[in-house]
């Protein structure tokens, strides 16, 4: 059922968008009435979206409900695996060990939070807002170390580290 | 490994960002007035910084050649504006002698517009980049180009396989061996069809970047060209004038019917797209606020950019004051809508470009020329004057935010890339008015150096002329692009992000464009789904980048040489 109602709403909204587009070509916005064709296509634009609203606030995507475990786990294995990385840095100062462990950091913990930000945006609402933004600052801050690693300097790294465990700690209250 | 202080913002870089600037701004101005579009700086000023940083001064890092690129690109895109806008004056003035303009009031706006760009975007910076996360594919090139110099070569093959494929397939086009765009219809689809593509891999690259986000793009051509266009053909011929050709009708249908529409979409979907994503906005808004408590994340304050803004108001108030006779009290109402027009204008181009590359500049300087034609009853002078402030500060917030991306991707401080982008980017101002004021003296007797006629035609002149004609004879088609804000309205109401402003985009630009760009969404998407999207940030991501990096190089040096000789 619900599957009907969206392909039917998706349909009556692109019939307005394409009828309203096609009645704009020879429409004059002076000479328009109630009975208007555009009046008529805008009508059937509108009524796709309430369609389309009404089916989504029924919905549960798998993709929000993956958010909803995705996020807290997350956050502290960035923590911990950051962590190791930094250790390794000290005791054997090898810029390769610790590019390598952002690198995978990055890829196995932010990048699939980021695949997920729309979900996450849509489960959490007005909440996941700061919990993205930490991410983000956390990200940026994964991205620096990586330059100062590269670039060789170590001094920089631990400077950023310490900032991304402040952030983590945001994240960490936020959820 | 080294001990010192990580170098960020230092005087090498800034020197460095200069020079390449000027340098780019001189010969960027001359292209546009030979050929009719400018070129992006950002890709070029990151392989020169890194080569003259590190290969020859051994001291730079990625950090370091992102703020030589931040300064750099920002004094290019500034000339870019100008270039755009200010050789209409000139022909104007060739064309009726009777017509005069002071060079004061044009400065005076155009550095305002550099300041304002800038002002006007940073506070939407953690919404486009942090929240929304749009791709801005010359922005992540340029930070995989940026990155490549400190992993060393090895790393970046697929940066360099993109780059040399792109560039060979480049130097094919440009030879004439293939056409640059090549038709599919072989004679049974019809031209209202627009059986056409471009033959560029930049476009396919950036679709590729996109990915799935960008396949409204692709549905908003398909809407255009192949549901619109016949139905218009079939169901609505007296719409379209008696006696054109094939070739006339396509040239009808796209220039008065669906790029208005396109252009009446994208400013509908940005002033919809505003209020909703309000509370985001706000979030965002807040954190900027709080100022950071982490050093590497802070920008510049509001109060500091409060401040800049009513220097700009100002600045543009006495611009106007110079060309018109209005009351004070209506002028500052002008400038006040012509600032507010300025934020919702950037939105909409720091959007198109952070989706899909691609920017609606033209379009945007047609509703700019238009809306200050109106509120300065048909004072040209007045108009163009305001027009080149905001043109300039449209283009400068799309720049800011794509080097703030590049930042953001290899972890600069957006601090320093913000001082610098507002601290130099009038540079390019005043070198593109003062290459464009010479070549026009350089001119043979009573001709000017540049225009139609020249071996320097200033199409963007041309075209920036005609727009102004058209408002004059009330020629401009407002109606549509009333009826398309009302469909970017809905659109931007729908639940698929971006769906408002890429449609309305891909509407604005020709199909042939809209098609490559689908393609390379269609081909991420399979990648993604077979191998995942680690294989598509691993692979993906760094192949694409080459490709656009390759076909920028190659166009550029393309440009210069055909300059040159």
């Amino acid at each position: 059922m619900s599957k009907i109602t969206s392909f039917t709403s998706g349909v009556i909204f692109t019939l307005g968008v394409v009828l309203t587009l096609f009645a704009s070509v020879w429409t004059k916005l002076a000479d328009i009435t109630l009975t208007s064709p555009i009046i008529f296509s805008i009508f059937l634009m509108i009524l796709g979206l309430v369609f389309m609203q009404g089916w989504i606030k029924e919905q549960k995507t798998p993709e929000q409900e993956k958010a909803e475990t995705l996020q807290v786990s997350n956050v502290s294995h960035i923590l911990i695996v950051f962590k190791q990385a930094i250790e390794q840095l000290e005791v054997s100062d090898n810029v390769d060990v610790l590019v390598e462990k952002i690198v995978e950091i990055i890829e196995n913990y932010l990048l699939p939070i980021n695949h997920q930000h729309q979900a996450i945006k849509a489960t959490y609402g007005q909440q996941s807002l700061d919990i993205i933004l930490n991410l983000a600052q956390a990200e940026r801050l994964l991205n620096r170390i990586q330059s100062a690693a590269l670039d060789g300097y170590p001094q920089e790294v631990k400077n950023s580290y310490d900032e991304l465990v402040q952030v983590t700690r945001q994240i960490e209250l936020h959820s | 490994m080294k001990t010192q202080t990580y170098r960020e913002f230092t005087v090498a870089a800034t020197i460095l960002g200069i020079l390449q600037g000027v340098i780019l701004v001189v010969a960027f101005a001359y292209i546009s007035l030979k050929l009719g579009f400018s070129l992006g700086g950002s890709a070029i000023a990151a392989i020169l910084g890194y080569v003259l940083l590190r290969g020859v001064l051994g001291v730079g890092t990625s950090v370091e050649n992102n703020i030589n690129q931040t300064i750099a690109s920002s004094i290019n895109t500034a000339g870019t504006g100008v270039a755009f806008v200010m050789p209409a004056l000139f022909l104007l003035q060739a064309q009726d002698p009777s017509f005069s303009f002071a060079l004061t009031p044009l400065l005076v706006s155009g550095v305002a517009g550099a300041l304002l760009g800038v002002v006007l975007i940073i506070p939407l910076r953690k919404q486009l980049i942090e929240l929304d996360r749009l791709r801005f594919p010359t922005g992540t090139a340029t930070a995989t180009i940026i990155r490549s110099g400190s992993e060393g070569f090895s790393k970046a093959k697929y940066l360099f396989i993109g780059l040399i494929v792109s560039a060979i397939w480049k130097g094919i086009l440009i030879s004439g061996l293939v056409a640059e765009e090549v038709s599919f219809g072989f004679g049974i689809i019809p031209l209202y069809l627009s059986p056409f593509i471009y033959l560029s891999l930049m476009n396919v690259a950036a679709g590729m970047l996109s990915g799935r986000g960008g396949l409204p793009f692709f549905w908003g051509g398909i809407l255009g060209w192949w549901i619109l266009s016949p139905m218009i053909v079939h169901f609505s011929p007296e719409s379209i004038p008696v006696g054109l050709e094939a070739a006339g009708v396509v040239d009808f249908i796209y220039g008065e019917m669906l790029r208005p529409l396109g252009i009446g979409i994208l400013i509908g979907a940005a002033l919809m797209g505003v209020v909703l994503a309000y509370p985001s906005m706000m979030a965002a808004f807040r954190s900027l606020l709080s100022a950071s408590k982490i050093k590497s994340q802070r920008e510049l304050p509001l109060w500091l950019l409060a401040v800049i803004v009513l220097l700009v108001f100002s600045a543009l108030l006495w611009s106007l004051i110079q060309s018109t006779d209005f009351s004070l009290g209506y002028l500052i109402f002008v400038v006040l809508i012509a600032i507010i027009w300025a934020w919702v204008a950037s939105l909409i181009v720091a959007q198109s470009v952070g989706l899909s590359d691609i920017t609606p500049l033209s379009g945007m300087a047609l509703v700019t020329v238009f809306l200050m034609m109106i509120l300065l009853d048909g004072n040209v002078v007045a108009s163009i004057t305001l027009t080149m402030g905001i043109g300039i500060a449209i283009t400068q917030g799309a720049d800011m935010m794509q080097d703030l991306k590049t930042g953001f991707l290899i972890g600069s401080k957006p601090i320093y890339q913000q001082i610098v982008q507002l601290s130099f980017a009038w540079i390019g101002v005043f070198v593109s008015v003062g290459v464009l004021y010479l070549l026009w003296q350089s001119g043979v007797g009573d001709q000017g150096g540049f225009g139609p006629g020249t071996t320097l035609p200033a199409p963007q002149a041309s075209t920036l002329t005609s727009l102004v004609s058209a408002v004059q004879n009330d020629t401009v088609p407002t109606d549509k692009f009333i009826f398309g804000g009302i469909v970017g309205v809905m659109l931007t109401l729908a639940p698929i992000a971006g769906l408002g402003v890429l449609v309305g985009l891909a509407m604005y630009l020709p199909f042939s464009i809209t098609l490559g760009y689908g393609i390379g969404c269609l081909i991420s998407m399979g990648l993604e789904k077979q191998y995942g999207y680690s294989f598509i940030e691993k692979i993906i991501v760094p192949l694409a980048s080459g490709l656009i990096i390759g076909e920028a190089l190659v166009g550029v040096g393309d440009a210069i040489y055909g300059v040159l000789s």
